[in-house]
């Protein structure tokens, strides 16, 4: 008996594999042409590629491309995803393999690869991983054509990838099928399916000298398929096989809260030469890798079933807004050779943008690694550039400018809520361990001026040597960054550093996400060095060092909704919720949507001080998970999240059945006297 | 091609004034300078002219040197020239001196076809300097424009007058007051207003327009400032609870009681 090997051209004439590599390059041709053309558009305009960390750069990839990690996390639809995935590489490989055994190898070497138990255990897997593919595309199949979940968009692209691939993997076993029931290997058993459709072909009678012609028929026919699909692949969103990998390699490693940097304004105040093009109005203003982030979007339609300006009726829908930037990219750059025209408001509606709270509920759903944030950032800093702002959005500019704070007070009254609690300023004590940042929000704001005193009682009660900035305290402009003045924000950066600098501060305390973000992730480019500390991590360490006891309280059930700046942003999501079980006798719920995937509140991205178009407030549509709980407190930790989600207890009339309070409230009401 | 002209004048940020309770005086200390809301529309309308017609736009104001900041944003906002009048000389000028120093400096620029201003400033709200500048160039004026169409060599006006609306029109060159529902003024960016700096700014005193200590500040005033002070309104916190219908007469009693109402 002869060793169990791979028996390729054996029913085919001779000189057929000339013929089809023949074809194939023609097929490869056409692949290479439409990957070029597309590859191109990627470097018209601002930009060019860059490379650096290059392990750290590998390993994102490996992680979220080849291992799939952020495919998976939506169970039905990442399963579908990875068995395609994984049915088809393991396909393409086995394919690849008869072809360099028969093709290369016997040629070159007079021996083949595919022999022995090697080839049989290959058999077996391919059979298997054919099946596993075949499971996919038939989810695929029903979710595209049957479920139709919201949002997925179904086009022509659907039904030839999934079609083809199934008339693919289905001929490829027909055709195993026949192989074995002519040539009838003794190891035919191990190709599990070919090796039962050659029963059935056996059994039927089908197998005669006819069936020859058919298999060399259904093979060419097999072969032109799937040569088909290869050279498609620069044609449809198959492309994203390609610009997925390569957009984890090449998207930027800055920290998840840290915007770009379109300007550094040291430099640009050292050389006086300001003409620098700030924002994006055309798809040649993005970087390289934004332009190929675009074309990476395979509509999954995960970022917009995310996204809280969606569910509130607004135009922003994050998938159709890279869909329009990828079709603007594919049309203009290959028709004119140019593409510097302005894609707002023609395109994009300046309204879509407004609308973004930049929750990153988009970015941290999207498996391919687009950044819909930082695009979307991109073109409000060209709309602000062109200074055409309605009144409230140039109100919040006018007053950072004027009074530095949102609200237009004036900086005199920063310090107003602190009348009578005995709060010092650095400037009266340059001795402390701690810097209070109390924030514009918490200085000015009735409500949130509440938990700033809270906030003293709290310190005061642990005993902490702590000081304010009074009046040297300035808005940090983290809203005017996100709203798309760079300048402002930066001139505040700068000025700023400078304050912390002359008191030698060494931790930053803050009860706003906002702040705390902003400090932690932007500041440091501007040359602060302090720790930024949430006010949640340091009452937890407070609680749990015993520096602060707390007494028993009244009984209730409390749910915590995750601001966006401290969870998504910055992974704090356990601090808050130590606290609230500290603050017995409680017991927490948690929302239906919570944590990584927690909903906005609608007041991110400078969102809190203009207005925009909506059907159902976001703030509403959070209240009401929060309702849903049937909790009597709904705490949080951000001051904008506590105003808004009041405003909506309000709204709903059931402010008296579910209270709205930071958590530095609830434990400062339970403070211990002793 | 319309050459213009924009007045504007740089004004204490009125939101953060406050009074000292006792000496009755505004402290003034540390409020931020703004350019007067008006202006900055005097000021929009002006590059909205010359967006569609062409031309050239000189932003001129009167005051200290720290003024210039105010000329900055101008420029940045589309102003392309700058023309800052300060001399100490000019300290204590009541409209009738600003117009008249404004009037020089209108007279020394003289390529002009419009002058466009606020109809007021947003520190005294005394709505004289646009009309007095008129009167000593010679220019036809058209007051309070909440609305305004350049066609050919004339000016068409929307005046808001409160209860009516007046149409008018006059020929170029001529001065145009304007409020603040005539436009949302553009914002420029940070950027935008340090890039301005390197836009040209003309700095005159006094001896540049040739006027004399005579005619300027104190001594050039029609009006002499003998005392200001401050009135400090207590609010009273009232309030009453109730139906309407039995509030209303309570209301009236307690308006009479204060004076606000005679009792029939």
């Amino acid at each position: 008996m002869t060793e169990p090997h791979r028996i390729t051209y054996d029913l085919l004439p001779p000189l057929t594999y000339l013929v089809m590599y023949a074809v194939l390059s023609g097929f490869a041709l056409a692949f290479l042409y439409g990957f070029y053309r597309r590859v191109r558009i990627y470097f018209k305009g601002a930009h060019p590629p860059k490379l650096d960390h290059v392990p750290e750069r590998i390993f994102r990839t490996i992680t979220n491309v080849f291992a799939q990690r952020k495919v998976a996390k939506k169970r039905y639809p990442g399963l579908m995803h990875v068995l395609i995935y994984s049915g088809i590489i393991v396909l393409f490989i086995g394919t690849t393999l008869v072809m360099i055994d028969s093709d290369l190898w016997v040629p070159l070497f007079h021996k083949q690869i595919l022999v022995g138990y090697f080839y049989l255990t290959f058999e077996s897997f391919l059979d298997a991983f054919g099946i596993v593919a075949i499971i996919g595309l038939l989810i695929a199949i029903f979710r595209r054509f049957v479920s139709r979940p919201p949002n997925l968009p179904t086009s022509r692209d659907d039904l030839f990838i999934y079609s083809t691939l199934i008339v693919i993997l289905l001929t490829g076993y027909l055709l195993e099928g026949i192989r074995l029931a002519v040539d009838k290997p003794a190891w035919a058993p191990w190709s599990f399916i070919g090796y039962r459709v050659a029963l059935f072909l056996d059994s039927r009678g089908l197998v005669g000298p006819s069936i020859v012609q058919f298999y060399q028929g259904l093979w060419w026919f097999h072969a032109l398929l799937a040569f088909t699909a290869v050279a498609s692949i620069p044609y449809t969103k198959l492309f994203h096989i390609f610009t997925s990998p390569l957009n984890a390699l090449f998207i930027h490693l800055r920290p998840k809260g840290q915007l770009s940097s379109p300007f550094d304004l040291r430099q640009v105040l050292a050389s006086g030469s300001f003409d620098v093009k700030v924002g994006a109005s055309a798809i040649t203003d993005f970087s390289w890798q934004q332009r190929l982030s675009f074309d990476s979007c395979t509509q999954c339609g995960r970022c917009t079933n995310a996204c809280p300006a969606t569910a509130a009726g607004t135009l922003l829908s994050p998938m159709h807004l890279i869909l329009k930037l990828r079709n603007v990219m594919l049309t203009q750059s290959t028709l004119d050779g140019g593409s510097s025209s302005s894609i707002m408001p023609g395109i994009v509606n300046p309204e879509e943008l407004w609308a973004c709270t930049t929750c990153r509920a988009c970015v941290n759903e999207c498996p391919v690694l687009i950044d819909h944030v930082d695009a979307i950032v991109d073109m409000r800093r060209h709309l602000v550039g062109e200074g055409k702002l309605d009144r409230p959005k140039r109100d919040l500019l006018t007053n950072l400018g004027n009074s530095s704070n949102p609200y237009g007070l004036p900086q005199s009254d920063r310090m107003k809520w602190a009348e009578g609690l005995g709060v010092k300023t650095a400037k009266e004590q340059p001795e402390f361990d701690v810097l209070y940042w109390v924030g514009c929000s918490g200085s000015y704001d009735p409500r949130n001026q509440a938990v700033s005193r809270a906030m003293v009682k709290v310190l005061q009660a642990a005993n902490i040597r702590f000081v304010i900035l009074g009046t040297e305290e300035k808005c940090n402009c983290e809203a005017a960054r996100r709203l798309g003045e760079e300048g402002r924000f930066q001139q505040s950066a700068i000025e700023l550093a400078d304050v912390f600098k002359k008191y030698n501060v060494k931790t930053v305390l803050t009860q706003c996400p906002h702040c705390f973000n902003t400090f932690k992730n932007e500041y440091p480019e501007f040359g602060t060095d302090f720790t930024v500390i949430h006010h949640s991590q340091f009452i937890e360490q407070l609680i749990k060092t015993g520096k602060l006891k707390l007494n028993p309280g009244a009984k209730r059930t409390i749910t915590f909704h995750d601001p966006c700046y401290l969870g998504r942003y910055n992974g704090i999501f356990d601090s808050p919720r130590e606290i609230i079980s500290s603050l017995a006798p409680t017991a927490t719920v948690e929302m239906k949507r919570s944590r990584e995937g927690s909903f906005c509140c609608g007041a991110g991205g400078a969102n809190f001080w203009y207005k925009v178009e909506q059907k159902k407030k976001v703030g509403a549509i959070r209240f009401e998970e929060a309702q849903e709980t049937q909790a009597n407190i709904l705490a949080t930790g951000c001051p904008f999240c506590t105003s808004m989600l009041e405003d909506a207890s309000v709204a709903a009339g059931a402010k008296e059945s579910i209270t709205v309070r930071d958590i530095a409230e609830l434990v400062a009401e339970q403070i211990s006297a002793t | 091609m319309v050459n213009i002209l924009v007045l504007m004048k740089q004004v204490l940020q009125t939101a953060d004034l406050k009074v000292d309770r006792s000496t009755k005086t505004i402290v003034t200390q540390g409020v931020p300078r703004v350019i007067s809301e008006t202006d900055k529309n005097a000021l929009e309308e002006a590059v909205r002219i010359k967006e569609k017609h062409g031309g050239k736009i000189t932003a001129i104001t009167l005051g200290p040197p720290e003024a210039k900041e105010a000329l900055r944003e101008a420029l940045a906002m589309g102003a392309d020239e700058a023309c800052l009048l300060t001399d100490p000389l000019f300290e204590g000028s009541d409209a009738h001196a600003t117009a008249n120093v404004l009037a020089a400096a209108v007279t020394k620029i003289l390529e002009y076809d419009l002058v466009l201003c606020g109809a007021y400033s947003e520190d005294l709200f005394a709505f004289q300097v646009g009309p007095r500048l008129a009167e000593m160039c010679n220019l036809p004026q058209l007051t309070y424009a909440a609305k305004l169409t350049l066609e050919g060599d004339r000016v068409i006006v929307e005046r808001d007058l409160e209860n009516e609306r007046q149409v008018v029109e006059a020929k170029l060159p001529c001065l145009v007051s304007v409020v603040r529902e005539i436009n949302e003024p553009r914002l420029p960016t940070l950027m935008a207003i340090m890039a301005a700096s390197k836009k040209p700014t003309n700095v005159w005193a006094a001896t540049d327009l040739a006027l004399g200590p005579e005619e300027l500040g104190f001594d050039g005033s029609l009006i002499d400032i003998v005392r200001s002070s401050v009135t400090v309104g207590e609010r009273r916190r009232i309030v009453l609870q109730g139906e309407a219908r039995e509030i209303a007469p309570k209301i009236a009693k307690a308006l009479v009681q204060e004076g606000v109402l005679k009792a029939a």
